[in-house]
């Protein structure tokens, strides 16, 4: 039957959208389980931030004392105590159409309104250099476009209020200042003087009107700002000023999220292929060879750091050793015969039992330490022995087979990298390190042996 | 609608009563979608809970300019996110085979209609989607079913869009090849 693409194609789909796949394992305090998980981290503040206010927390103290105001603006709340906090200035109040929260400098008598658009800014009539004398500065937002409008009314506007500007110890100069957008809040002033009687009364953080932020039911962070008198220009930095009055944007980037989470380890059951070089040794005589060892390894990761790993390795080694190591105790020769030195090589299967740490681990590679015994069981050896015997020196080839099985007699040390190599599984590099507690073979040779197992492992899954 | 945009609302405000609404809602459309993703039953319903988590940790991401179109993009934006989330799993199990079969309380009983007969061999189609390797499967379900671009499949897949048309071809290939046998097969059981 010859097949459409497209036909398949809608086949296909339609089979998705109906088939019958039961859904009724639904477990919602799963997810608000893992929402609320979620959530939590979020609200956990970063630990350089943490550091970052250890570090900063005492030249705040220090400003606090001097008397710096950090005046914090809100909207909504703010209407329900406006009398409170007006009252006790008499204040007048400056008011535009759009629920603005504007600053009113201290002595202002008269309030205008420019236009609906442009925020209001409070005006500071009647105030004059020769009103005030010193040496500091003390600044308070004037609007610019005064005396085109009527104040329309008092609605939902309230104005917080600097207090006790001094005027007898400092040189208040009144600055201009007009800003053009419906969603910037003024700056409250910051008053300074030399004697540090001059304070800005702190203004209660307040919830934000929904008409400043501009959605519907969003909670806007309170508004902190704090506005310094530039010492050389005395100029309002009002762009720095107003930068964290915008909404706080908590970082949900899931990039951001995934940097954040420990690598994830897949723990069970692996299994892989590796090959190394050896280098054998006996007594750290010299080598005579290279040889080489292949085979297949198994292991189970238990824990986030801890696997346990067993193998089969079929392995060729080449040795050289004095006479002196090597005992004759289980080969049948003359009891005169001298043995100077053999040449030999086995063939042999290399069972290992080791426990691995691992470390380091990064999304990609990790690093681990291993350990463990291993077995050796001989199939087959020969040696090249040089003896001397009668005061004659010779030489002969012996060959053994299935001569010995040395159970759990050497000892397995390594170090190792991997590096995931994706859909082929993960690489391993690891140096390696036999080292025999008794000896090994049929001439009981201690032989150490060398290598780098170089391999790829992959999760097996039932 | 009205009942859907309200659920829509109280998800961006977080609220837990609309979230548990719009869970209960969408939870077995957004289970069909990862288990043709995901070999084993139990995973994917894990899956799809944390897809679901995804989904109201960033409702605020979530707009649409019509109200008759609400549903249509919500659906469409659950879509993209279980099948990200599927993906996301698939990688990180490096994309490997699952072997054995799917167990039958998996699927839900069919009573004698007409339509019972239908979403049987739906299933079968499914089934036979679900066998595939999954780079062939993740290809065929990615294009075919829930409609994402070459482009996107390589993105996501991190591989080339040579890749990703070749693992279609080779998936549609391999359906194709099933489905005769099963036509064949079916064709002599008739005689």
């Amino acid at each position: 039957m010859q097949l459409l693409d497209d036909d398949m194609d809608e086949l296909f789909r339609n089979a998705a959208s109906q088939y019958p796949l039961k859904t009724d394992g639904q477990d919602w305090d799963a997810v608000m389980r893992k929402l609320s998980e979620s959530s939590a981290s979020e609200r956990k503040p970063a630990p350089s931030f943490n550091r970052l206010m250890r570090w900063l927390w005492r030249p705040m103290l220090v400003l606090l004392v001097l008397g710096v105001g950090i005046p914090s603006l809100k909207t909504a709340d703010l209407l329900l105590h406006r009398d409170a906090e007006t009252s006790a200035t008499n204040h007048p109040v400056s008011v535009n159409t759009n629920n603005v929260v504007v600053p009113v400098a201290d002595r202002v008598s008269k309030t205008e309104v420019n236009s609906n658009k442009d925020v209001v800014v409070p005006v500071a009539d009647k105030v004059s250099k020769n009103e005030i004398n010193g040496n500091k500065d003390v600044v308070a937002p004037v609007a610019e476009k005064v005396s085109k409008n009527k104040v329309n009314s008092n609605e939902d506007v309230v104005v917080p209020v600097a207090e006790k500007v001094s005027k007898t110890g400092g040189d208040t100069k009144i600055k201009k200042l007009r800003i053009n957008n419906n969603n910037i809040y003024t700056p409250v002033i910051a008053a300074n003087s030399v004697n540090n009687s001059v304070v800005n009364k702190a203004i209660p953080e307040r919830t934000v009107n929904n008409t400043l932020s501009g959605t519907g039911n969003d909670i806007v962070p309170p508004l902190s700002i704090h506005v310094l008198p530039s010492a050389s220009a005395g100029k309002w930095n009002i762009s720095a000023a107003l930068r964290p009055a915008k909404q706080r944007v908590i970082s949900t980037s899931p990039v951001i999220e995934k940097m954040n989470m420990p690598v994830r380890v897949q723990k069970g059951l692996y299994a892989g292929i590796v090959a190394s070089p050896d280098i054998s040794t006996v007594k750290l005589q010299h080598v005579s060879k290279v040889g080489y060892n292949a085979g297949i390894v198994v292991g189970y990761r238990i824990s986030r750091h801890v696997a346990v790993e067993t193998g089969t390795l079929l392995e060729r080694k080449y040795y050289y050793s004095d006479g002196s190591h090597f005992s004759t105790k289980k080969i049948p020769v003359p009891s005169d015969m001298k043995i100077i030195n053999v040449d030999g090589w086995c063939n042999m299967i290399e069972i290992p039992v080791t426990v691995r740490y691992v470390f380091g681990i990064k999304e990609k590679s990790n690093w681990y330490v291993n350990g463990g015994l291993t077995s050796y069981i001989m199939n087959r050896e020969n040696y090249d022995y040089k003896y001397e015997l009668d005061n004659w020196v010779d030489t002969k080839t012996w060959d053994y087979r299935n001569s010995t099985r040395n159970w759990f007699s050497i000892i397995h040390a390594g170090v190792g990298y991997e590096h995931r190599l994706g859909a082929v599984g993960t690489l391993r590099v690891e140096p390696y390190l036999n080292i025999p507690v008794g000896g090994v073979g049929i001439g009981n040779l201690p032989i150490t042996s060398v290598g780098l197992n170089v391999g790829i492992t992959r999760p097996i899954r039932f | 609608m009205e009942q859907l945009i309200a659920i829509i609302d109280g998800c961006r405000n977080k609220q837990s009563r609309c979230q548990k609404l719009l869970y209960e809602r969408y939870y077995g459309y957004a289970f069909k979608i990862v288990f043709r993703y995901i070999y084993r039953y139990e995973r994917s319903a894990d899956i799809v809970n944390d897809g679901f988590v995804k989904l109201f940790s960033h409702f605020e991401r979530f707009s649409y300019e019509e109200t008759e179109d609400a549903e249509k993009m919500l659906m469409g934006w659950i879509r993209k996110i279980m099948v990200n989330t599927a993906i996301d799993e698939l990688r990180r199990k490096n994309m490997i085979p699952e072997i054995g079969g799917i167990p039958d309380y998996v699927w839900e009983e069919a009573d004698e209609s007409e339509s019972a007969v239908q979403k049987l061999y739906y299933k079968e189609l499914i089934v036979l989607i679900k066998e595939l390797p999954p780079s062939y499967q993740v290809a065929f379900n990615m294009y075919v079913i829930d409609g994402f671009s070459h482009q996107e499949i390589a993105d996501k897949l991190h591989i080339s869009i040579g890749a990703s048309k070749s693992n279609l071809a080779k998936a549609r290939a391999h359906l194709k090849k099933k489905l005769s046998n099963d036509t064949q097969e079916f064709d002599v059981c008739s005689f």
